[in-house]
This record gives C-alpha cells, structure tokens and sequence, in this order.
C-alpha cells in the first residue's frame, strides 16, 4: 500500500536525491512545500528552472555565469595580469568574500585525483595553459591544501615552468581563532616556514 | 561497544555524506581495515591531521556495527615530506595502492607493516625512485605469498641456462628448451635477471646505490607489470598518474635541452 499520494511521493522521491537530504527531511520539505502559498512555490520552481537554464560556464574562466563572459572577467578594473587557479566555482566566492584579491580567476572543475583515477586530462588544465599570454605575470595556485589539491598545484607548477611565468602557491599556517596546542606538526612547520617580520 | 588503540598508515580514503571521510588504515595488529573520520573535511577538526594519507598515527577507534569511527588520533610520522614532490607523491599513492589491492581486510601481518614503513621512509630520502619502486613491488609480492622463482626453471628445474624467460603465468623464469610450457613468457637479459634476484633476496641497505642500465630498468618494469597485473587482476589506477608525471618531467627537460642548444 502507498503511504502518500502519488504525486507527493514523487516530490519526497525527487528531493531526497538531493545531497545530504535524507528520506525524514525530504518528507518535512515536501510536507512544508504543500502548506506553502501558490506563489511562493511557482517562484521556487522557477527560480531553479531559471537557474539551469540561464546559468552557464564562463567561456574565459570556468566560473558559473548567467552572462558570458562573466562579471569578473569583464570588468575593467579588475587585475588583468594575475590569474588564480581554484578548484571550483565555490572558491570563488570564498576568495571574493575577502575583497582583497583584485585578479582574475581559472576553474579547474576538479583537482587531479591519482586514487580515483582523475589524471590531469580529465580537468580544465588546457584551458589555462591557452589563457596563458606574455602579459600575465602570476599565476596563484589556490587548490585545497589536501592530497588532490597538492597533487594538481605540484602539477601546474612543473608544467608552467618552462612558461617562464611567476607561480605562486597560497600559504599554509593556523586558521583564525586557533589554538596552537590542538595545531598538528605539519601546519606548525608550514606556519613556520612562512613567518613574517612585523 | 568497544575502543581499541592502533598504529595505523592511511592507505587511501574516499569522501562519505559532507564533511566525512571513509579512510583505509594498514595496521599491524589488525591489518587493513576501514573506518570513518568524522567531519575531516572541514578544517579545524582534531582528527584531520592525522587521516591524511601516508600519516602513520596512533588512532583510538570506536567499534561500529558496520564501520568502526575514529575517535582520537595523534600522529607519529606525518610523511609530509612525500607529499610535497609530485614524482615520490606518485609513486607513494601506488605504492599504497598496490598494498591495498593485494591485501584482504583485517589481515593480520607485521611483517609487511614493518616492511610498508620502512618503504615510505625509504621514499623520503632514495635518490632513484623509479628503482625503490621495482625492489618495492619484488619484495611486496614476495611477502604476499607470489615470490617469483628466479634461480631455477619452473619447468624442469634446471638451474643453469643461456636463455631466459620470464613466465608470469607460472610465476618465475623458463629455460630454453621448457620456454613452450608458456608461449606468453618474456625473454630476458642475464642482466635483468641479475638484478631481479638481487632485488628479491637483498635488503633495502644492501640495494640502496644499486646502479641500473636503461635497457634493464624498461625490461623489469615490463616484467614486473605483467606479473603484477597477473596477481592482483586489475591495472592500478595510480600506475597512469606515474606516467603522467613522467610525461610532464620528460617535456621539461626536452624544453631544457632544446634552450641549451
């Protein structure tokens, strides 16, 4: 016997293939999207079908855009000399939130993962070495500080070597906030590594 | 529900739900097994040192129905020094891929632990790491139990013989006159030869300024590949990581050469 009618079984079916939304919050959702006014759930449905429709990969960087090229490779002000490799669109954002970073940006969609058989083919490393002119003068490898991350900047350094382009990596050290007693030796060492005079 | 405490070796990992991690620990008292990390994707947290690959930690695991979970860890060899060149990170992930692959879960053996760490801290420091790797996969093979027989023919014993070659099939050399037992066997030089029963008997010290022609190191990493592939049934994925990053390191030094001249 069903439990729910079938339509709403389809919607507790469809959001609960969503990722972390188990089948208990799929159901709370769907239960919350019927109490919810007409128009407050066709301005949902179609804020997302807009989304996927309008959104689309910046031919330049990668980054997601509704314009192409997206804003920040338009701008006029924006460094255009400097280019930073991130791994995903989200970096982005996290790198914008810090209003200090006035360059371009090149998404990787991915980072090189030797264990699951990711090999530098399989992500957007062509794309960049094509970005790559006389006037860029840095390239800043922002990839995550874990094995892939490491993995692909190690990479893109070796490759953009004969390039003759000056290639930065972000630093490591303690997060904000830390406590250098629950700090592991690695990042200790990096931190520093990377001291600085003040 | 129990803890136990272990040294362990993170092997190799994949990603469950958002912030977790399913990591594969080599330990010597209980051999492979899987546990997960909680919350090791995001920063900050007090484990994620420690379930970074090649750390060899001290883990207080707590025993799960399913999975076991890592409650503590406190590290005692981070490896970082592996990990921060591209060509000994590439082959310390094959090195512990091929670990993974040959061996069962919870299988209890120290000797390979002792001899899986010893090989990581080699790594660090040997200066051709191409032929570590050989002796690696030699030595690895042989303690899993597929020695391969390199002073005698594997088909009539004999124990001299001008021709040899190698049979993976039947998992050692093939004089002349028994090379049809397995028309697949590859033929090698006396020198290959040579060196493959030096890797297999001496020790890591013994081998350390071991020097290699180029002709032999191609001969024994075709061997060895074949006889890997023969044991462990599927090609590795971090082999093709290998060869990108010699690709990469062969175009450098063409571009090197090509500035000299």
């Amino acid at each position: 016997m069903a439990y729910y009618a079938e339509p709403l079984d389809r919607l507790i079916g469809e959001l609960s293939r969503l990722p972390g939304i188990g089948p208990k919050t799929a159901q709370r959702l769907a239960f919350y999207i019927l109490k919810m006014s007409k128009d407050r759930v066709e301005s949902l449905a179609d804020a997302i079908l807009q989304a996927k429709e309008l959104i689309t990969y910046c031919s330049i960087c990668g980054n997601f855009t509704d314009v192409d090229p997206c804003s920040i490779c338009q701008t006029p002000y924006r460094d255009k000399n400097t280019i930073m490799v991130v791994e995903d669109p989200k970096d982005i954002v996290a790198m914008e939130k810090t209003r200090d970073y006035k360059g371009l940006y090149h998404v990787l969609h991915g980072a090189i993962s030797p264990l699951e058989g990711i090999g530098p083919d399989d992500i957007k490393i062509k794309e960049l070495l094509a970005r790559i002119t006389p006037e860029i003068k840095e390239i800043i490898l922002a990839t995550n500080p874990n094995v892939e991350g490491e993995a692909t900047a190690m990479y893109l350094a070796k490759l953009l070597k004969p390039l003759d382009v000056k290639v930065t990596r972000i630093a490591y050290g303690i997060p904000m906030g830390g406590d250098l007693e629950y700090a592991d030796e690695v990042t200790l060492t990096k931190a520093l590594e990377g001291r600085q005079k003040i | 529900m129990a803890l136990y405490r272990t040294d362990a070796i993170v092997l190799g990992y994949r990603n469950l739900g958002e912030a977790d991690k399913i990591l594969t620990l080599f330990s010597p008292d209980k051999g492979k097994i899987h546990a997960v990390a909680r919350g090791v994707r995001r920063p900050r947290n007090p484990i994620l040192a420690g379930s970074q690959l090649f750390s060899y930690s001290n883990f207080l695991i707590l025993e799960g129905r399913n999975l076991d979970t890592i409650s503590q860890c406190e590290i005692k060899e981070s490896f970082y020094k592996i990990r921060q060149n591209l060509e000994s990170m590439a082959y310390g992930l094959y090195f512990a891929e091929l670990l993974r692959v040959s061996t069962p879960l919870e299988d209890k053996n120290q000797e390979l632990f002792r001899f899986f760490l010893k090989t990581m801290y080699l790594l660090q420091k040997w200066e051709n790491i191409e032929i570590l790797s050989r002796i690696y996969e030699v030595k690895l093979m042989a303690i899993q139990g597929f020695a391969p027989e390199l002073f005698q023919c594997v088909g009539c014993g004999r124990k001299s013989f001008d021709k040899a070659y190698f049979s993976t099939a039947m998992g050692g050399i093939l004089c002349q006159n028994c090379h049809g037992k397995d028309r697949k066997a590859i033929n090698i030089t006396s020198d290959t030869l040579n060196v493959l029963r030096k890797m297999l008997m001496g020790t890591y010290e013994e081998l350390e300024g071991l020097r290699v022609k180029k002709y032999v190191r191609e001969q024994l990493k075709d061997v060895l590949d074949l006889f890997i592939l023969h044991h462990v049934d599927h090609k590795l994925k971090t082999a093709e990581f290998i060869k990108d990053v010699n690709k990469l390191n062969a175009g450098n030094s063409n571009t090197v050469s090509n500035e000299i001249l």
